[in-house]
């Protein structure tokens, strides 16, 4: 589904060159659920933004469902964003001037679906979810469960091959983290992959493997329950 | 106040683009209001340096002869000043004020010009009006025959100094009579905001002065460019004046009642004259203002303000979110709601305050070039004028007050529990006001950019109508005029066309009137005009039927054959101007009871071409008659001064007593429409300014709701947007207050400039096109100025714009 070999990414500033990745490589399969952990700053997020491609490594080989995307054009990314990708960010990312129905919309804008069936799958949507009753809400009247909830919502309405969570469950309680993973194992049990930044060893656990970054390094890959 | 000065310093330093926009829009608006407020100021000032100028009056009357529109006259018959005297006991003095144009030199001089500032005066005209003096005794002065005063500009032009008391003028009388003329005191120069124009003024005792002649040879219904002037006693205004006016003309009114023409006559005061319709009589006299003309541009200079003012609003509510926890921390230290409205006030005061400061200086530096292109001369002194700094305090605080008091309520509204935990703060309210700003603004430019453009139409439709257009330059000169001379000087290098006609006939003075019987035997009394075979040639003008005077028929040469325009053609009960041809009406020089009835023939019908389009065209007769007197030359642009050289040479040959001094036909056209083009002027400079303002202010809330919105369009090119989608969406944000605007504004526009078109008699259309066009250079404008922004934004690479905080 998703493969990755030799990425690295740095960021220059006036003064310093900061190594975000260095030679980072692995692959995620079809159905698997893969947490990506380490300390802060060792470039988790980095590593998300490249596999979901919302940035560009500066050198490696990125290829996703057989196509290689590494130094493909911007529109070429669109498309495959558009085609098989879903969001989950740690702060939501909800707009505060859609309603929830409008903001699950979002993930579903840009495939070009008929108005029907974009009202049907945001309405399964928000079912799974359980927030089908606060669709016309906006997000300031929703708790930051609920919030998080119709973030996964948006990401799973258009059924991506892979989703991509950012921290999830780090603003959230216990209880509604362990919702939103349930949510997101619900979407790998439906075929989906799903590559998750964590913090939390428990909610790792709950995944097919942990890679573990350090310094823009992985250093380790263990399979769980193998 | 001085923590609010370094907050908002503090601020202003953190926020450099937004507080470039918000200031520099700001200044802009506050320089167009302070120079708009200067010209209405100033318009309404007029006379106010005459002591007692509210006691004194013009007498102004109208004429409406059966047929035609009313006409309004500001002269008055010579004798109506001592009946007037006679009569009414409230009246401290009646003086009267004839135009002149005589040919003056200073004593000694060689050359003598035809001086176009000087007025013979009533021996009490400055006890009548008491202009300022710098020496002597003006009233002593007028008492005297063969006395003048001169203002100080008349005396340093003929003597070089500014009191030449004892000094003399020689008038040249004509026929070799030289008149001495003795300057008996000085006035000081007269301030701008006063109709009084001239700047001689010589005794009507005089021996040949005009007012002498009138009062020599009095006629039953006036005649002459004669101005009443009344000073009532304490007490007594228009009003009182009135019965004694209508007692005086009732036997005129009764007189001309017989051929059904209506007159009336009123006291104006002096201070309204500048706001009144002009004179007709004298149509090179100063040019007045209409009061709607005047308010219209007030309004527009109160739009600009209410521009800037929704610019800083939208903005400051933009920017409102930024200062949600400083004000959540003010709240739990215990403001109250009304603290806090005071501060941002205040703040917004001291934006104001700072913005004033500029533009004051931006007013000191652009009023010269101001009053150049706008032809006034308003004047800008904070020290000397006291009335100046009250006016930019009082500008100051409505601006702010406008700008400041729905930001203040929304910023101090915000709920600190909220704000302190960093949630959002509920703006959608606000939101949809601060898009009825936009909206506000850009509807404030569609119907500013509307009216410039219906303005600039219509005032190119007037000069484009003026008898000047198309010919190049065409110099009048007023002397004795005969075929000799204009043989003359036809045959000069550089000269395209002369003739000698009436100044009635090229709209340069009034057109004298006749009694005529149409086919149906219905009086009228057309326009009369004299006009030699050269003229219409001259002037380009075509008969659309029949033909024009020509110097191979001599028998043209009288009275018995006449050319007339479409207008009289018709009203003289002809279906077509063709019918017209050979046929007879009759005519008479006289107007009045019984004139005397001679058989003319029309030989030709030529097209209306009314004074100005503000009036219909009127009949109007043309006959041959060579010693009219105004000698009009026409060359080409490139030829002028050649034609100019050998007319100069040509002169004193001509042997014809009159100085060598020129007009521009043009140049009088175009004072005639000097108001219009004067409002067309402003208002296009505030459509530019308001443009500006617009741009600047959507430039800066562009890239603030650009910033705010860098998340969701991160999150939107996550979940697969292109570029196309995202500028699309950020376009149509920005886009749909300018349609909305359009909406709101173009029905508007339509209406108002319409209303406006009404009193033209020959005018513009408003089609739909305009409005399709000016809809599309708003969009144009808009999109022009959030393209940019929005391009980068919508081009940044997703995981910056998710990083964003």
């Amino acid at each position: 589904m998703l493969k990755v070999e030799a990425i690295s990414k740095a960021y220059e500033t006036s003064d310093v060159r900061t190594h975000a990745l260095r030679d980072v490589s692995f692959s995620v399969g079809t159905g698997e659920f893969v947490a990506i952990m380490g300390p802060s700053g060792c470039g988790k997020s980095t590593l998300l933004n490249i596999l979901g491609l919302l940035d560009r490594a500066d050198s490696g080989r990125i290829e996703m469902m057989g196509k290689d995307l590494s130094s493909a054009p911007e529109a070429a990314l669109t498309k495959m964003r558009r085609a098989a990708i879903g969001f989950v960010f740690q702060s939501f990312n909800l707009v505060d001037e859609l309603t929830v129905a409008q903001n699950v919309e979002i993930g579903l804008a840009y495939r070009g679906l008929p108005a029907g069936e974009r009202r049907s799958r945001i309405a399964a949507a928000l079912e799974q979810v359980g927030m089908s009753h606060r669709a016309r809400h906006k997000p300031k009247q929703l708790s930051g469960g609920q919030q998080q909830r119709v973030a996964v919502a948006r990401a799973i309405a258009s059924d991506p091959r892979l989703i991509f969570a950012d921290e999830p469950t780090g603003n959230l309680d216990t209880e509604n983290g362990a919702a939103v993973i349930d949510l997101l194992h619900q979407a790998v049990g439906r075929g989906a992959s799903v590559i998750m930044v964590t913090h939390s060893l428990a909610q790792a656990d709950q995944a097919d493997r942990i890679v573990r970054l350090l310094d823009g390094q992985v250093v380790s890959q263990t399979q769980i329950g193998a | 106040m001085r923590t609010l000065f370094t907050r908002v310093l503090a601020d202003l330093g953190r926020n450099r683009l937004h507080s470039i926009v918000t200031l520099a829009g700001l200044a802009l608006a506050l320089t167009a209001a302070i120079v708009i407020g200067l010209f209405v100021r100033q318009q309404y000032s007029y006379e106010q340096f005459i002591p007692g100028h509210e006691r004194i009056y013009r007498l102004t009357g109208s004429v409406a002869q059966p047929g035609q529109a009313e006409r309004i006259s500001q002269v008055s018959p010579p004798m109506l000043a001592a009946m007037l005297r006679d009569r009414a006991s409230d009246v401290e003095g009646v003086a009267r004020l004839a135009y002149g144009f005589p040919a003056l030199r200073g004593a000694g001089q060689k050359e003598a010009v035809t001086e176009l500032k000087f007025a013979w005066v009533d021996p009490y005209f400055f006890k009548v009006v008491p202009l300022p003096v710098l020496a002597g005794d003006p009233n002593r002065a007028m008492a005297e025959p063969g006395n003048v005063v001169l203002t100080r500009s008349a005396a340093r032009r003929y003597f070089g100094r500014d009191v030449p008391i004892g000094a003399e003028l020689e008038w040249l009388a004509g026929r070799g009579r030289i008149t001495r003329l003795r300057v008996a005191a000085v006035l000081d120069d007269l301030p701008p905001e006063t109709h009084f124009d001239r700047q001689i003024f010589a005794s009507g005792r005089t021996a040949g002065s005009s007012l002498g002649y009138m009062d020599a040879h009095p006629v039953p219904n006036g005649g002459g460019l004669v101005y009443t002037y009344v000073r009532t006693k304490p007490g007594g205004d228009a009003a009182t004046l009135q019965p004694n006016l209508n007692a005086i003309i009732k036997p005129i009114q009764a007189m001309a009642a017989a051929s059904g023409t209506k007159i009336k006559i009123w006291a104006q005061p002096i201070a309204a004259i500048h706001l009144g319709p002009g004179d007709p009589d004298l149509p090179s006299a100063k040019s007045t203002i209409s009061p709607s003309t005047v308010r219209a541009i007030g309004i527009v200079g109160l739009l600009i303000l209410l521009m800037a003012a929704t610019n800083y609003a939208a903005l400051m509510t933009a920017r409102a979110g930024r200062r949600a926890t400083e004000v959540a921390v003010r709240k739990a230290a215990g403001a109250s709601q009304r603290d806090l409205i005071v501060q941002f006030l205040g703040e917004c005061l001291v934006h104001v305050l700072i913005a004033m400061v500029l533009a004051m200086a931006l007013v000191e530096l652009t009023l010269p070039a101001i009053n150049i292109v706008l032809d006034q001369s308003l004047r800008f002194n904070l020290l000397r004028d006291p009335m100046v700094a009250p006016l930019l305090l009082l500008f100051a605080v409505i601006l702010a007050l406008l700008a400041g008091l729905y930001p203040a309520f929304a910023l101090s509204a915000f709920r600190p529990a909220i704000a302190v935990q960093g949630g959002p703060q509920g703006l959608g309210g606000h939101g949809i006001v601060r898009q009825a700003m936009v909206i506000a603004q850009y509807a404030i430019l569609i119907g500013l950019v509307v009216s410039t453009a219906t303005i600039y139409r219509q005032t190119h439709l007037a000069l484009g109508e003026a008898l000047s257009t198309g010919r190049g330059p065409m110099l009048l000169l007023v002397t004795r005029c005969d075929r000799n001379i204009v043989e003359q000087v036809r045959a000069l290098p550089g000269v395209k066309a002369a003739t000698c006609a009436s100044g009635g006939a090229m709209n340069f003075t009034p057109q004298g009137a006749v009694t005529a019987v149409n086919r149906n035997g219905q009086r009228l009394t057309p326009g009369f005009v004299e006009v030699d075979p050269w003229f219409f040639g001259t002037f380009g003008i075509e008969p659309i039927a029949g033909r024009v005077f020509s110097l191979d028929n001599p028998a043209d040469r009288a009275l018995h054959r006449i050319v007339v325009n479409e207008t009289a053609a018709r009203h003289f009960g002809f279906d077509t101007p063709r019918a017209a041809i050979g046929q007879t009406i009759a005519l008479s020089l006289e107007v009045g009871t019984h004139p005397k009835l001679e058989s003319v023939e029309i030989i030709g019908v030529v097209p209306d071409r009314p004074m100005s389009v503000l009036a219909p065209a009127g009949e109007l007769i043309y006959n041959d008659w060579s010693d009219a007197g105004v000698l009009a030359v026409n060359s080409r642009p490139e030829d002028l001064p050649v034609m100019r050289t050998g007319l100069k040479r040509l002169w004193p040959r001509l042997e014809n007593d009159v100085p060598f001094a020129t007009n521009s036909l043009e140049q009088f056209e175009h004072d005639r429409y000097r108001g219009l083009i004067l409002q067309g002027t402003v208002i296009s400079f505030c459509a530019a300014l308001a443009l500006i303002i617009a741009a600047m202010g959507l430039f800066a809330l562009t890239t603030f709701m650009t910033e705010q919105r860098t998340r969701e369009i991160g999150v939107r090119k996550a979940m697969g947007a292109g570029m196309r989608d995202i500028m699309g969406l950020l376009l149509w944000q920005f886009a749909r207050p300018v349609l909305i605007a359009a909406l709101v504004a173009l029905p508007l526009s339509y209406l108002l400039m319409g209303r406006w078109l009404e009193q033209f008699a020959k005018r513009v259309p408003l089609p739909l096109w305009l409005g399709a066009a000016t809809l599309a250079a708003a969009l144009g404008l808009a999109l022009i100025t959030v393209g940019f922004q929005v391009f980068a934004a919508a081009n940044a690479r997703p995981a910056r714009s998710l990083r964003y905080e």
